[in-house]
């Protein structure tokens, strides 16, 4: 079932949090400069699935493999998936005591043993490119949300990342900011990355999205394209949940 | 792509209204007497400020009983104990006489002040203050002075008056004269401070004058005053003979003239060299000279090692060169060769072999250089992983393995050369410096340690976390006293026949075990602070798990932490007092023992501790003064 330009393969991925059942076997696959979103009620296992993508969760059972290389609990490893998928989170996750640029060339600097000019170099155009070169000297505190999470994309891009996922990267923004982080995101998408993005952003979902999952009680209920999804659900809990939300 | 948006002009704001001038008694209603519970509070706050006046002025100023000539004539031993300076020499010139010593404790103290002066230029110490804060000084004296000589009295006199009840009141009061003065001095005092103030009027709140310019005129002027200031002494030794007014012997106000002089050069050329050497790199280089200075000035100058053979037993200076340049060498190959970035599995294979060589050498009788070098070629290799990879890293991985070996052999030899200082007694360290040596040498040794302990005690690793956890609960549940005390009576049996480990190590190595123990503690809740994100932010971006706590969770732990952690040194200050118990001859037991037994001093033991307390006093306040400032500094971005 892996083809060259599966990046990602996940088969019947199980997880439990003491006696509670996060994962009930998910079996999925992501190609190469696919942009996945998945979707689904609170609680329903999607932000636990990506975390366990990168290994900040442990799956019990199952398989990943990412980029050819199957998640397992040799050390080296996960360092080397770690630094070729970058995370993005919820509550953005900057180094509060490091300044924007610092927060950016960091990795770069110690993980790909860059020289210090090239990190800074790397990481002005990055700012450049999530809108924001004028606060590098600054502190994550002085930011507001939207720009504290365009510098943390611009943080895991530093990484020149093959894989991008967003662990519902709008959920603690204002809303007049959501629509900032939303379009370095689709820029993104534009350029061929390959994103899966955990998010409640229907918009975002519909227009950039190649394929959307929908999670609920720890399993993917029904996927599809983003007009199948929105426009003809077949399962009756996605259209419960998308009556709910639209 | 996130296109600018123009901003509509912003309406103008209105200026909040000044408040209406409040009058002396309406201020007093409003913040001493505002309720019943207020107006008690006020009281007894009155009534123990008019004890402690009655107390601290009438013991202060009681000249004819206190003894301040026993703490001038005692400076040196205050500073210093039996520090070579004329008697117990055997450092003689060409003529066969005594070469004084004492010179060593000055320089030592002048390098303390270049390396502040130069520091607080570049990590730019000092702001403006307004010409208010400096009017309020003399108000504020003249006020006490006031409240003293003119308040105190007063109530007495109302006391005695509405009870009945003579307090003794009048008792501790000096002549008429005397108080008439004060009251004079007080009242011109405050006088001079408030019409200043309101010549000045709303130009006396702007932030004109720099700081540090008045911190010299202070350090000026306290300097200055030792050349007229004059002390009461006896005119003989027999008891009750009365007293005559002298001053300092210039033994002591020339070197601190000199050395205020040697402050404000090195200020200016701080000054100067800030236009050469950019901040970054200057506060880099003064970071390390002042780790530096500490070994060196402990050391070298004070110590004076002796080169000449036969001066230590067993101590051969070639010997000590030739295996250091050996590790220098081979210990540099092999971490050149650990840094590289596929070295893989060779690299814990080295790493294993470096750990049985090290517990080995510390387990049988190897030259502690070698102990000391394994142990360090094998810390050097074990951060390969996290600080070599590109040639350029590796290549600076190695110059600072190199500065660190010549570093330590230098530092080695400095301890291993003997000492030219012949002290009798335990130690050739005693007074002040003791006291200063001991608490630099312990914080020093518990930091690294306490760091550890407290990683250990929130590790997963259950071997590393039970060691830890056991460490601390053991050493944190026996008073300190009762370590020092173990250190001097158990030790001898826990180290080989025929070695004497100098009562000053031994106890700067249990008191630094027990201060990390609390240190770790401390740490323990910075870490616990952080919240989890910090580490899966780090963990998504590929570092290590030691990376992550080098870049990411120690600094801001330490940050949260940085209160609890002064808390700790300045009770590690105070505490270095109980090695007195131990035969030391610190500044409390000099203070406490030494001068009131001089038979010149008998009975000045009141003097001399207040003395001791002032003077603990200023050092504990100038560290949480300096720690305020350091939070506010490092408070900025944060959060």
């Amino acid at each position: 079932m892996e083809t060259n330009n599966d990046i990602i393969v996940c088969e019947g991925v199980k997880k439990w949090f003491g006696d509670f059942q996060a994962l009930k076997g998910v079996t999925t696959t992501v190609k190469e400069r696919e942009v996945v979103v998945v979707i689904g009620p609170s609680g329903s296992g999607k932000s636990t699935f990506i975390r366990c993508i990168n290994r900040l969760e442990v799956h019990q059972e199952g398989r990943i493999i990412v980029d050819g290389t199957e998640l397992s609990s040799d050390v080296r490893n996960i360092e080397k998936i770690r630094s070729d998928v970058g995370m993005v989170f919820q509550q953005f996750n900057l180094f509060p005591h490091l300044t924007v640029l610092q927060n950016i060339t960091l990795a770069p600097i110690w993980v790909r043993k860059k020289s210090r000019a090239d990190a800074e170099e790397r990481g002005m155009q990055l700012l450049e490119r999530v809108g924001i070169p004028e606060q590098a000297e600054k502190f994550p505190g002085q930011l507001s949300g939207g720009q504290q999470q365009r510098v943390a994309i611009a943080r895991s891009l530093a990484m020149e990342p093959r894989i991008m996922l967003f662990d519902e990267p709008t959920s603690a923004l204002d809303p007049e900011m959501i629509k900032e982080v939303l379009d370095v995101m689709k820029e993104l998408a534009k350029s061929g990355m390959t994103m899966i993005v955990v998010t409640h952003e229907m918009g975002f979902a519909r227009e950039v999205a190649d394929r959307v999952l929908f999670f609920d009680y720890g399993d993917i209920v029904e996927e599809g394209t983003p007009e199948h999804f929105f426009t003809n659900p077949s399962h009756d809990r996605t259209k419960l949940f998308l009556s709910q939300i639209l | 792509m996130t296109g600018k948006i123009e901003l509509p002009e912003i309406p103008e704001l209105e200026l909040a209204p000044e408040p209406p001038p409040k009058g002396a008694i309406v201020w007093m209603k409003d913040n001493l007497f505002s309720s019943v519970g207020s107006g008690i509070l006020t009281s007894v706050g009155l009534l123990v400020a008019w004890l402690l006046a009655k107390g601290i002025a009438g013991f202060l100023f009681d000249f004819d009983a206190r003894r301040w000539d026993a703490i001038t004539v005692n400076l040196r031993l205050l500073m210093a104990q039996a520090y070579p300076a004329g008697e117990n020499l055997n450092i003689v010139d060409s003529a066969g006489v005594p070469i004084d010593q004492f010179h060593r404790v000055w320089i030592s103290v002048g390098i303390v002040i270049v390396l502040s002066a130069l520091s607080m230029v570049y990590w730019r110490v000092g702001d403006q203050m307004a010409p208010q804060q400096l009017t309020r000084i003399p108000q504020v004296i003249g006020a006490l002075l006031l409240f003293v000589f003119l308040g105190v009295p007063l109530i007495d006199y109302v006391v005695a008056i509405i009870t009945g009840l003579d307090f003794g009141g009048f008792a501790w009061q000096f002549s008429a004269g005397v108080h008439t003065t004060w009251i004079v001095v007080g009242a011109v005092l405050a006088a001079i401070g408030w019409l200043v103030e309101r010549a000045l009027g709303d130009n006396a709140r702007e932030e004109v004058i720099p700081t540090m310019s008045m911190v010299g005129l202070a350090a000026a002027l306290l300097v200055g005053s030792l050349w007229v200031i004059k002390v009461p002494v006896p005119e003989s030794a027999d008891f009750g003979a009365p007293q005559v007014w002298r001053g300092l012997a210039t033994t002591t106000s020339l070197p601190w003239t000199i050395l205020l002089v040697v402050a404000f050069a090195a200020y200016f050329v701080g000054r100067a060299l800030l236009r050469v050497i950019p901040e970054e790199t200057g506060r880099k280089i003064l970071t390390g000279l002042w780790l530096l200075s500490f070994p060196v000035i402990v050391l070298a100058i004070l110590r004076d090692p002796g080169w000449a053979p036969g001066i230590a037993e067993g101590f051969e200076l070639s010997e000590y060169f030739l295996i250091s340049a050996g590790f220098i060498f081979v210990g540099g190959a092999l971490i050149w060769v650990a840094t590289r970035p596929d070295i893989g599995e060779w690299g814990a294979a080295i790493a294993t072999v470096l750990v049985v060589l090290v517990v080995g050498s510390w387990m049988t009788s190897t030259l502690m250089l070698i102990r000391i070098f394994l142990l360090l070629v094998l810390l050097f290799l074990l951060g390969g992983k996290t600080f070599g990879g590109s040639p350029a890293a590796r290549r600076r991985y190695l110059m600072i393995w190199g500065a660190t070996a010549v570093l330590v052999t230098y530092l080695l030899i400095l301890v291993k050369g003997g000492t030219t200082v012949d002290v009798p007694g335990a130690s050739p360290f005693g007074g002040l410096i003791l006291t200063f040596i001991i608490f630099i040498s312990v914080m020093l040794l518990s930091f690294p340690l306490g760091v550890v302990l407290a990683l250990g005690r929130t590790s997963t690793m259950p071997i590393f976390r039970l060691v830890s956890v056991t460490y601390i609960e053991l050493v944190r549940a026996v008073p300190l006293i009762t370590w020092l005390l173990m250190s001097v009576i158990f030790l001898p049996f826990a180290i080989p026949l025929g070695t004497r480990i100098d009562g000053v190590v031994t106890v700067i190595l249990f008191y630094a075990g027990f201060s990390a123990a609390y240190l770790a503690e401390n740490v323990r809740g910075g870490l616990q602070a952080i919240s989890g994100g910090q580490t899966e932010a780090s963990k998504s971006l590929g570092l290590t798990t030691m990376q992550t706590i080098i870049f990411i969770t120690m600094p801001q732990a330490l940050r949260t932490v940085i209160p609890a952690l002064v808390g700790q040194a300045i009770a590690v200050f105070k505490d270095t007092s109980l090695v007195t118990i131990i035969g030391l001859f610190d500044f409390l037991h000099i203070s406490r023992f030494i001068i009131p037994n001089q038979s010149r001093f008998i009975g000045s033991i009141r003097t001399t501790l207040i003395v001791a307390a002032l003077v603990y006093w200023v050092f504990t306040f100038a560290m949480s003064r300096a720690s305020q400032r350091l939070e506010k500094k490092l408070g900025v971005g944060e959060r």
